[in-house]
């Protein structure tokens, strides 16, 4: 009989939890339920969502719920997102995935379904070789890829994937781009397959090859990026080395069209305050990306300049729908 | 139905969807640029070629009539008896799990748990006590929903519709 | 020896050892119940661990991984449903061993091999890591893709009496795989248009589905034969397996053990294709190979030996060159990043402490496993008692919530259901299901390490050709069907003579 009472108490209170969250319904300030950010990847993304919705929830007073629904290139993600109600309980975990989505045919529609909360992270791709083969610049590998007949083997996530596009722009501007072959990996084998030999260069996140450059088996002769990237002091940007470059991967929240100003403004403040905290700037080094606070207004025209660049370089790939 | 005939069927069936998948591959994906770019469209046609081949297989070996085939000992292994197939409990079970997928969704899972235990057990299980079909829907509902949202911590669906908890 | 003593020291504290252990249980649970895995228990365990210092938070991630590495098994020998891909090959002599009523046996010998497996590979990545992972530089796209081939060729091991079913049955496996965004060109395959399949077929929803859904359908189908209940019942015994027993099968558990922890060393593989590998292996070398299937123990000891032993061997590539082999060991890897601690190379120069701190909250983990799971076992057999359709009612529910909370996804639900369907359908027709799961768990690696190798040789085989490790795969391979085929088609001829002499 103790389990059939015990059965009643809880039933009694999960419906007196329920009528409240229902009848609360009605109005109050905003955010007064739990508020789902939708996360898209695995890996980096997802551990940078999972810290950000722990330091939003202790600023917003209501919890973040991180809900992981991956798969499709950020495709299933999105989807779920742009049919919810825009009352700012549903965000999205973008990045430039909304591009490569929208522009390969994924998704029938594009940024502009979204209202842009805040830019929070950028990761800036960094481009390694095997330190044996004594390249110590873009001067060098380009007389190296220059300098091989047949073909030169550049190891990429998959294509259409993001360091496909950055390996594609830069060697472009190079202008050795014909001569070069993007050999698709897995995600994380890109250090290996250098030091194996198999592959002559490739482009991946900088903190996978940090470790690999302190043991001297790896150099990483540019990143993509405006600015160097902090754990890798040393290596200059590919706009330092004369090759007109800029690419960085960008991350920041977004939630579906037609969300209320006051909302969007309540997300970014907390965003913002979130992207200052001592955890999050830590965590930052350890992972490998750089906290980059950009305001609703100035994401937004980040997304829409994005936006056209990687319509472009997908056409010339090829891979445009 | 005798294991024979049965298997006939089987082969039959998964010739043809075979032979149907390889048709929608070579349809729907576009081909690899050779010089080493096998392309995405190799392997899942490969794969519904082999499927054709290994039912054809299975159905050239069962075609010619063999009486004595049946019920006979393969070396020292027995013929495993065919079990029966129930289709009705089958595509109700299929039908529940896909309308707890949908409830989920639509209403959340304190909503649509009970409801979807209620029917498993008055349907499949054809189960009239009130106090068995209370006490599982209402126990398995609450016991789950403490034991994960709470104690775990995992997120359990919430309703787009209408939603508790 | 300092730096040992000195880890020792970071590890013994109450709270290390505490969150070793809360690790292990977490992943025990989450491992046991029908429909959840451990994957799902590692993405929960990461966020508590930011707030941690780093020792106990590597400690809880750690203590889940292999909590739930062993977990996998239990309700897979109970009821027939694998926790994890890597118990798949433990369902079919282990559910078996259930169903002659020693459930208690099986789980005793699974969790007590499981642990001398996993402490072995510790024991060979503490020695050996550095020529380990220089060995596994070594294996490029070629060797891997004719290593998987070489574990799909232990189809043979487990098609039962008819060796074309059991193929039919791992192509299904195959395609089914191929549905989804294609990884290597991002195009869509099979999907029609539909958002919903371009995330493709998870490969824990279909396990779910494959193993579960079969299991309900009867359950639903089966009432009113009580007979059967009352039989379960009262073969639920809790007694553990002898040490005499398992100190006779040293030698096959140091083999499962030692081909675990090389597959584990790999990267990219993972623990379904060592059990897989170490099952056939175990049957091909057996006495008495015909009763694998029904209730051998040493089914239940060659995976659950081989895929504990993939847990040390795994680190070895996480931690010397910084690559994950699956899912789980991703977000193992994303703790060890979130505190500092960079994998690769330079690892073991910058952060010999923890890495030596590792070593011993792995052993610890391993102690409390094979503690909580033995006390474990008492609760464990009750399920047993439960009705059947009771049972199944919960299980419904549960594989519902599992599947769910892996990508969050309704049509991950659905998939379940129709891939259970056909489950139900192909056991029925005597055509067998664990081929699909091998399959499954290997098909998108032998397919993308096929096309990447073609890539790096611009089309040309000789990649393959002119590798001694791919030959020596590709000949295991051959050897396998081969002795499978010869074995068949002397079966067949047997038949026929007798057929004749009835004729006569």
């Amino acid at each position: 009989m103790k389990l059939k009472t015990s059965i009643k108490s809880g039933l009694t209170a999960a419906l007196t939890a329920g009528l409240m969250a229902f009848g609360g319904a009605a109005k109050a300030e905003y955010p007064e339920k739990p508020v789902e950010m939708t996360i898209l990847f695995g890996g980096t993304a997802n551990t940078i969502a999972q810290l950000l919705s722990e330091l939003m929830t202790e600023e917003l007073g209501q919890p973040v719920v991180p809900v992981s629904r991956t798969g499709g290139g950020g495709a299933v993600g999105y989807s779920h997102v742009v049919a919810t109600a825009p009352d700012g309980y549903n965000v999205v975990w973008n990045s430039n995935s909304i591009s490569t989505a929208h522009h390969t045919g994924r998704v029938p529609f594009d940024h502009s379904a979204f209202t842009p909360i805040a830019r929070v992270s950028t990761e800036i791709p960094a481009l390694a070789v095997n330190s044996e083969t004594g390249w110590d610049s873009l001067d060098d590998l380009k007389a190296a890829v220059e300098a091989t007949d047949g073909r030169f083997n550049v190891g990429i996530s998959g294509k259409g994937s993001f360091t496909h596009l950055t390996s594609a722009a830069l060697f472009d501007a190079m202008g050795v781009g014909d001569k070069v072959a993007y050999i698709s990996y897995g995600q994380g084998n890109a250090p290996v397959e250098l030091l194996a030999g198999r592959i002559d260069a490739a482009i991946q996140w900088p903190g996978q090859f940090v470790s690999y450059v302190e043991s001297g088996d790896l150099n990483v002769i540019a990143v993509t990026g405006e600015e160097r990237v902090d754990i890798l002091p040393d290596v200059p940007t590919a706009q330092e080395q004369g090759v007109d470059v800029n690419i960085s991967m960008w991350r920041g929240l977004a939630a579906p069209a037609g969300t209320p100003d006051d909302v969007v403004a309540t997300l970014q403040a907390a965003a913002e305050a979130a992207v200052a905290s001592d955890d999050f700037q830590n965590a930052a080094g350890n992972v490998g990306f750089a906290p980059a606070f950009l305001d609703a207004e100035a994401f937004g025209a980040l997304i829409e300049r994005d936006d056209a660049f990687y319509g472009d370089l997908l056409q010339q790939l090829g891979m445009a729908q | 139905m005798t294991n024979r005939v049965q298997d006939i069927i089987v082969a039959t069936v998964l010739l043809l969807l075979g032979a149907i998948w390889t048709w929608l591959v070579i349809d729907t994906i576009r081909p690899g640029f050779g010089d080493g770019d096998i392309g995405a469209r190799a392997f899942p046609m490969v794969f519904g070629i082999l499927l054709m081949v290994f039912s054809g297989v299975l159905l050239a070996s069962k075609l010619p009539r063999s009486d004595r085939d049946e019920n006979l000992f393969v070396g020292d292994m027995e013929i495993p008896k065919s079990s029966r197939l129930d289709w009705l409990p089958a595509l109700l079970v299929l039908g529940q799990i896909c309308l707890y997928g949908f409830l989920l969704e639509k209403i959340g899972f304190v909503l649509a748990t009970p409801i979807v235990v209620l029917l498993a057990m008055v349907v499949s299980l054809r189960e009239r006590s009130a106090v068995k079909l209370l006490g599982m829907s209402l126990g398995l509902t609450v016991g789950s929903w403490l034991l994960f949202e709470k104690v775990l911590g995992i997120y359990l669906a919430n309703g787009t519709w209408l939603n508790l908890g | 020896m300092d730096l040992f003593l000195d880890a020792l020291a970071l590890v013994l504290t109450p709270m290390a050892i505490a969150s070793i252990g809360l690790g292990a249980l977490v992943g025990l649970i989450f491992g046991s119940i029908p429909g959840l895995t451990f994957t799902v228990a590692l993405a929960l365990a990461l966020p508590i661990t930011f707030g941690m210092d780093p020792v106990p938070a590597i400690g809880l991630l750690l203590g889940t991984y292999i909590g739930g590495m062993t977990g996998g098994s239990v309700s897979a020998i109970l009821l027939g449903i694998p926790g994890t891909p890597s118990a798949a090959a433990t369902v079919l002599d282990g559910h078996q061993m259930t169903k002659q009523g020693e459930a208690s046996i099986a789980l005793g010998t699974a969790v007590i091999v499981s642990v001398f497996g996993g402490l072995f590979s510790l024991l060979v990545m503490i020695v050996s890591v550095d020529l380990v992972s220089r060995l596994a530089i070594g294996f490029g796209p070629a060797e891997l893709f004719a290593l998987v081939l070489f574990g799909m060729s232990t189809i043979c091991g487990l098609c039962g009496d008819s060796l074309i079913k059991g193929l039919i049955s791992g192509v299904l496996g195959l395609m089914i795989m191929t549905v989804g965004i294609d990884a290597i060109d991002g195009v869509p395959r099979m999907t029609f248009g539909s958002i919903n399949l371009l995330q493709g077929v998870n490969l824990l929803v279909a396990m779910i589905g494959l193993f579960a859904v079969p299991f309900i359908i009867e359950a639903f189908s089966q009432k009113g034969e009580r007979d059967i209940q009352a039989q379960r019942v009262a073969k639920v015994r809790a007694e553990l397996p002898s040490l005499k027993m398992l100190f006779g099968k040293i030698s096959l558990i140091l083999r499962c053990s030692a081909l675990g922890t090389g597959i584990g060393a790999i990267p990219g593989t993972g623990g379904a294709i060592a059990s897989f590998l170490a099952y056939d292996h175990a049957k091909r070398f057996s006495k008495k190979p015909q009763s694998f299937g029904k209730g051998n123990m040493e089914g239940v000891i060659a995976p659950e030996a081989a895929n504990n032993a993939v847990t040390g061997g795994t680190l070895i590539p996480l931690l010397s060159l910084g690559i994950p082999g699956d899912p789980a060991t991703a977000i193992v890897l994303a703790g060890l990043m979130i505190h500092g601690i960079q994998p690769g190379p330079a690892l073991f120069m910058n952060n010999a402490g923890e890495v030596y701190g590792m070593y011993v909250a792995v052993a610890l983990a391993y102690l409390w496993v094979l503690a909580l799971q033995l006390m474990g076992i008492r609760i464990f057999v009750h399920v047993l008692k439960i009705p059947r359709e009771m049972l199944a009612v919960a299980v419904l529910v549960l594989c519902a919530i599992g599947a769910y909370s892996i990508r969050n996804s309704a049509f991950d639900i659905y998939a379940m259901g129709a891939i259970g369907l056909l489950a139900y359908v192909l056991v029925a027709v005597r055509v067998p299901i664990t081929p699909i799961i091998l399959g499954m768990v290997l098909g998108p690696t032998l397919e993308n390490e096929f096309r990447t190798a073609m890539m790096l040789s611009g089309g040309s085989f000789d990649i393959f050709l002119n590798s001694p490790t791919v030959l020596v795969f590709f000949a295991l391979a051959a050897g396998v069907i081969g002795l499978q085929v010869v074995a068949e088609l002397k079966l067949r001829k047997k038949t026929k003579e007798k057929i004749e002499m009835t004729d006569a």
